[in-house]
């Protein structure tokens, strides 16, 4: 056996040892080496597969048109982490990642390509088992506050009483509001769901109980409100913090009396809905700045739940993000994989003024600018560490002495942690005494 | 009304993924090709329902899942599936009544309900 065989067979020897399936395909798309984790996944014996149409082997979402290796070969690059699915003779459909590059002979000549996949299968079986036991009716949170609403929902839903949800914009409290009334008796029947802070308040007090024909000028004929629409099932009031004392009192009937006078009517109208009520302020404070009638707020607050700031769950933030990923990936027909080890980091160290709603913004950001793959520090907006890559290097001049560097690390890390010093020793992994040295040594002090 | 699921010349590499149909219609002893037909495979149900509508009874096509195969074989369509070439080959060849030289390799006998000589 010459050197060049003995070569070989070993190489055969380590391909065929590794867990990925493997091929190589000729210049006319044959297939020249096929290793056993190939025979495995795609469920081709290797002796049907050599000297064959690697499209008529693989049986891939991407063979027709959309080749990856072709790419590969035509561009002279390589391509990695590409999720599709592939076909096997018994008909199931297998989820691949796959990664390709040309092959090239001695003199640089590209003489084909070779590809390796990876079976996802039981990636995708994890995810899914993993999603399933931390989802509930849409809300997403392995967290000890969203286990805790995960717990209680099902219970104040068959409830029937009011329910007030406190928390701060994007925190999801338009899901839970569906949640309960999805679990209620009443699921059958409507849920409607109104922005009291985006109408003015004569125009909020007719869409809400509506109007009788000639009740004002443009009223040709009767318009039932939100009330009658949603009879028998619930009402989701969002913003009620934002509705006038008049129409407070309106509500304090309806939650009192269950019934409502629409504009223009002379007599009253039953009213069987289930009110659900939601704000992002302070309703107590506004009860003690007679901003809010206490009594509509006693009324109101018969349940509450609040709803924890993403910021106070940040270990809900990889799941959340996934999801997230896996609902652009079907809606934008894209095949991002997920977020890079480093945009993960700089997203957990961030606050998110806006909750959930802003994650989700920083993400069909990073869509935009990430083609495939994962989603690295760079595809982030530029808020998120602009002077740094994915590679976790900054780049600094060459002019930069170790002392500058020390003390750059040291401003950036205080100011991504809003000037608080425990959690900037914590990021930075040095003790309070150390932080406090360099506070003093490199002259840093928080901007007025 | 036979069909065969194709991307440009050749038969599409699997169904699952397919935009396009060439069908093929027989009067006689003689066999017509119709203009060709774009398909969705995205919604199944409506797949189905346009299957139904123009009369398709056979259709020939590359890889398919399971699923899919169940779905249209019980609207009774034939389904030749794993197979592979250019589509006047694979049409003259199914004529002839036997397909088995364009069967995918390693792919003979997988859930075909009869062998694909016998489809005509």
């Amino acid at each position: 056996m010459d050197k060049q065989q003995k070569d070989l067979l070993q190489t055969n020897i380590i391909l065929n040892s590794v867990a990925d399936g493997v091929f190589t395909v000729d210049d006319e798309w044959k297939i020249t080496f096929f290793n056993q984790a190939a025979e495995r996944i795609t469920g081709i014996k290797q002796e049907d597969a050599l000297g064959n149409m690697c499209r008529d082997i693989f049986h891939s979402s991407i063979c027709d048109g959309s080749c990856t290796l072709r790419q590969c070969i035509e561009k002279d690059c390589s391509i990695t982490n590409k999720s599709i699915f592939i076909i096997t003779p018994d008909g199931n459909k297998v989820p691949v990642s796959i990664s390709a590059s040309p092959l090239k002979d001695d003199a640089g000549n590209i003489i084909g390509g070779v590809e390796v996949f990876r079976d996802l299968s039981e990636i995708n079986e994890l995810r899914k088992q993993l999603t399933k036991s931390y989802t509930f009716q849409d809300i997403i949170g392995k967290s000890k506050p969203m286990q805790h609403i995960f717990q209680i929902l099902p219970n104040i839903a068959k409830s029937n009483s009011t329910v007030l949800l406190l928390g701060e914009s994007g925190t999801g409290k338009e899901l839970v509001a569906r949640a309960v009334h999805n679990l209620s008796g009443r699921k059958n029947k409507p849920l409607v769901a109104v922005n009291c802070g985006a109408l003015p308040d004569t125009l909020l007090e007719s869409e809400l109980f509506g109007y009788k024909a000639g009740a004002f000028t443009d009223a040709k004929k009767d318009k039932p409100g939100y009330f009658a629409r949603a009879e028998k099932g619930s009402i989701f009031l969002d913003e009620i913090g934002d509705i006038s004392p008049a129409l407070q009192v309106k509500l304090l009937r309806v939650l009192q009396e269950k019934t409502y006078e629409p504009l223009g009517a002379t007599s009253s109208v039953k009213a069987d809905v289930r009110v659900i009520a939601a704000t992002n302020k302070d309703l107590e404070a506004m009860v003690r700045e007679e901003k809010f009638r206490n009594d509509l707020y006693y009324r109101l607050n018969v349940i509450q739940l609040k709803m924890p700031p993403l910021r106070e769950r940040k270990e809900d933030i990889p799941l959340l993000a996934d999801h997230i990923i896996q609902r652009f990936n079907s809606i934008k027909g894209k095949n991002i994989l997920g977020l890079s080890q480093h945009a993960l980091a700089l997203l957990m160290k961030y606050d998110y003024p806006g909750n959930v709603r802003e994650l989700e913004n920083i993400i069909e950001y990073a869509f935009i600018l990430c083609e495939e793959g994962l989603i690295l520090a760079e595809h982030l907006p530029e808020k998120f560490a602009p002077r740094f890559t994915d590679s976790g290097t900054k780049h600094i001049s060459s002019n930069f002495t170790l002392d500058e560097v020390k003390k750059q690390a040291v401003l950036d890390a205080l100011e991504r942690n809003g000037w608080k010093r425990m959690a900037t020793c914590r990021e930075l992994g040095i003790s309070k005494g150390t932080l406090r040295r360099m506070i003093e040594q490199y002259q840093i002090s928080e901007p007025k | 009304m036979l069909a065969l699921a194709v991307f440009e010349e050749r038969i599409s590499s699997i169904f699952d993924n397919s935009n396009e149909l060439v069908l093929v219609s027989r009067k006689g002893e003689q066999w017509i090709k119709q203009p060709r037909m774009k398909i969705s495979t995205h919604c199944i149900e409506g797949l189905v329902q346009d299957f139904k509508r123009i009369g398709i009874k056979v259709l020939i096509c590359g890889a398919i899942s399971g699923c899919l195969q169940r779905v249209i074989e019980s609207q009774d369509i034939y389904v030749i599936p794993w197979i592979s070439g250019r589509v006047d080959d694979v049409l003259l060849a199914y004529q002839d009544g036997d397909l088995s030289c364009f069967v995918m390799p390693g792919c003979r006998g997988c859930k075909r309900r009869s062998p694909a000589k016998k489809m005509k």
